[in-house]
């Protein structure tokens, strides 16, 4: 992505986020995006025309976003994952 | 298993001239093929005659329909030629503006009333759940490298192949009516006509979806529709589901870049956005993930140029598509696949995982190899018969193309039928778009159901197996493949869920 595309995508962003009238959907959202990168999420809070609060709010949410409404109950932990592969003898005769 | 040569080519094609989007029934293409169809009409009494007047079609099949259509076939009357204009019995029409009446006042009786009436009060079909507001083109797919050694389809089996195809491009949760730049995706939907059935590929411009799991697919698609109290534009939603959705903001970083406002439909690549198997004449196979690279380029509009167009022209992609192919000029993109071993196809060994479709597979591991190329050259000649009804399934896959772990392809396989089979019926495939008119054959087991006009049974027995006639195929058998577990539950198996680098 190029600077300019990068500014676009961010202006963009805020021109529809701005709409957006729960505050924790914006700072949710935001912590989302921080975790694909920080300067495009701040980027973003800083071109809110309106911010109801604080950036930090955003830094302590983020680091756990990624574990949002994953129920623990059923998330992978004995190596459950999708794969595909011919099986070791032949299946059709 | 071989196939009887009897039981191929059931369906006569006439051979294409050089311009034609198919060469496949062409005699230097395929000599033996087009004799043998040329040889099959003239002594079975099917040749058509040459017709007295267009008839408004009703003198063709789908497949002698979609056949001009495609511009795998030249030429043929395409108009009405018809000497005066009738109603749906073919009864003469009196008068263009005066109803029948008694005293001035019109009567229940005046039966070209009622019917122009009551057809437009049932005209418009029942708008797509998703992907509403498109358009399309046909054209042809030239295989240009030898990948045999990879499939078996019988499309891209020889190099120099032309299948015929038609490509319908689109937004994706705005309505039917809405103006095309709106911030959105874009579908990018082919249709292969190929000699072993219809392959749909039902991609989109951005190569990565919003969601993985299928129980999630209605959630993403609601949360961009209109909110259900006061019908306004639910920026609270969109925002919402990408903030609880971690996965889907590949595909959300996307949908706000200015990808989201691409100029018109032309100016996008294509992708297949899912993995897919490649299986060989040996059985073999490999997992592929398909790319159609635009040779003129990709193109963005900013949001302000994309807004502005909304307003100046709210159909500009669908304007911008027709008006490049009636001035002649043709539209191509480069097709490349990336391919992987299944072998090799597991997160663990990788470190992403490779049939998850929020995810993409890094080019410099999984180099693109061309293998051939799409040209759209020539425009539908009906939109409601032709675009509107089209329709695209990802489960229509031919012979040496199959489905990957991906639990949303599976799923996708299912439920696109399912939506047409409620927006058009089933029997769509009388559609002259929808008809497999390319296949060696066509004799299918499913019979009946409204608005049935084609053979239906065609003396075939409604219920197999029976004694009279056997030709299933078990050389077209789904190559095997082990999955991780076999444990029924929902344990989630995608490797990246509650890792960071989902």
């Amino acid at each position: 992505m190029t600077e300019e595309e990068r500014q676009n995508t961010i202006k963009n962003t805020v021109n529809m986020l701005k709409f957006v009238h729960v505050e924790v959907i914006q700072k949710k959202y935001l912590a989302q995006v921080y975790n694909i990168g920080v300067d495009y999420a701040k980027g973003i809070y800083d071109g809110l025309p309106k911010k109801s609060f604080e950036w930090s709010e955003v830094e302590k949410l983020a680091p756990d976003a990624h574990l949002w409404y994953k129920e623990a109950k059923f998330r992978p932990s004995q190596g459950e994952r999708l794969t595909g592969v011919p099986p070791t003898g032949t299946v059709y005769n | 298993m071989d196939i009887p040569s009897s039981l191929t080519s059931k369906i006569p094609v006439m051979s294409s001239s050089t311009g034609a989007n198919t060469n496949q029934n062409d005699p230097i293409q395929h000599p033996l093929e087009a004799t043998a169809q040329a040889i099959r009409g003239a002594v079975s009494g099917e040749g058509r005659a040459p017709r007295q007047a267009h008839l408004g079609s009703s003198n063709e099949g789908p497949a002698d329909i979609i056949a001009k259509v495609s511009g795998a076939v030249q030429g043929g009357i395409r108009q009405d030629d018809s000497p005066y204009f009738t109603n749906n019995e073919g009864i003469p029409w009196p008068d263009a503006e005066h109803s029948k009446t008694i005293g001035g006042i019109p009567v229940a009786s005046d039966v070209f009333l009622l019917q122009k009436q009551q057809t437009f009060n049932r005209s418009k079909n029942l708008e797509r759940m998703v992907h509403p507001s498109g358009s399309g083109a046909f054209g042809y797919f030239e295989t240009t490298h030898d990948v045999t050694g990879l499939t078996k389809a019988n499309f891209l089996s020889s190099v120099g192949e032309k299948t015929p195809i038609f490509v319908r491009f689109s937004t994706v949760t705005p309505g039917r009516e809405y103006a095309d730049e709106a911030r959105n995706p874009r579908g990018f939907a082919i249709k292969f006509y190929t000699m072993e059935g219809n392959y749909d590929i039902v991609g989109l411009n951005f190569p990565v979806f919003f969601c993985r799991d299928p129980i999630q697919g209605p959630d993403v698609i609601r949360s961009q529709w209109r909110n259900p109290k006061n019908f306004l534009f639910d920026y609270d939603a969109i925002f919402d589901l990408l903030a609880c959705t971690p996965e889907g903001n590949h595909a959300g970083l996307m949908f706000f870049s200015d990808h989201g406002t691409p100029q018109g439909w032309r100016f996008n690549h294509g992708y297949g956005c899912h993995t897919f198997k490649w299986v060989n004449a040996e059985g073999k196979f490999v997992y592929i993930k398909y790319h159609f690279i635009a040779e003129h380029g990709q193109k963005q509009f900013t949001q302000q140029e994309a807004t502005q167009m909304c307003g100046e022209d709210p159909d500009f992609s669908k304007r911008d598509l027709w008006e490049t192919i009636e001035k002649g000029q043709e539209l191509i993109w480069k097709a490349h696949v990336q391919v992987m071993q299944p072998e090799d196809a597991d997160p663990e060994k990788l470190g992403f995982d490779p049939f998850d479709v929020t995810k993409v597979w890094p080019r410099k591991q999984f180099p693109m190899q061309e293998f051939g190329r799409l040209v759209l050259n020539k425009n539908p000649e009906n939109y409601h018969r032709d675009v509107e009804q089209a329709a695209f399934s990802p489960g229509s896959m031919v012979p040496g193309i199959e489905d990957s772990p991906d639990p949303l392809l599976q799923f996708r396989m299912f439920f696109y039928r399912d939506a047409q089979y409620h927006r058009i019926g089933v029997n769509l495939h009388q559609i002259p778009v929808n008809c497999p008119f390319m296949s060696k054959s066509f004799a299918p087991l499913n019979f009946d159901g409204q608005m049935r006009v084609d053979a239906n049974h065609a003396g075939n027995k409604q219920y197999a197996p029976n004694s009279f006639a056997h030709k299933f195929r078990p050389d077209t058998a789904e190559a095997p493949y082990q999955v991780s577990d076999n444990v029924m539950s929902r344990k989630s198996h995608y490797w990246h869920e509650g890792k960071k680098n989902d």
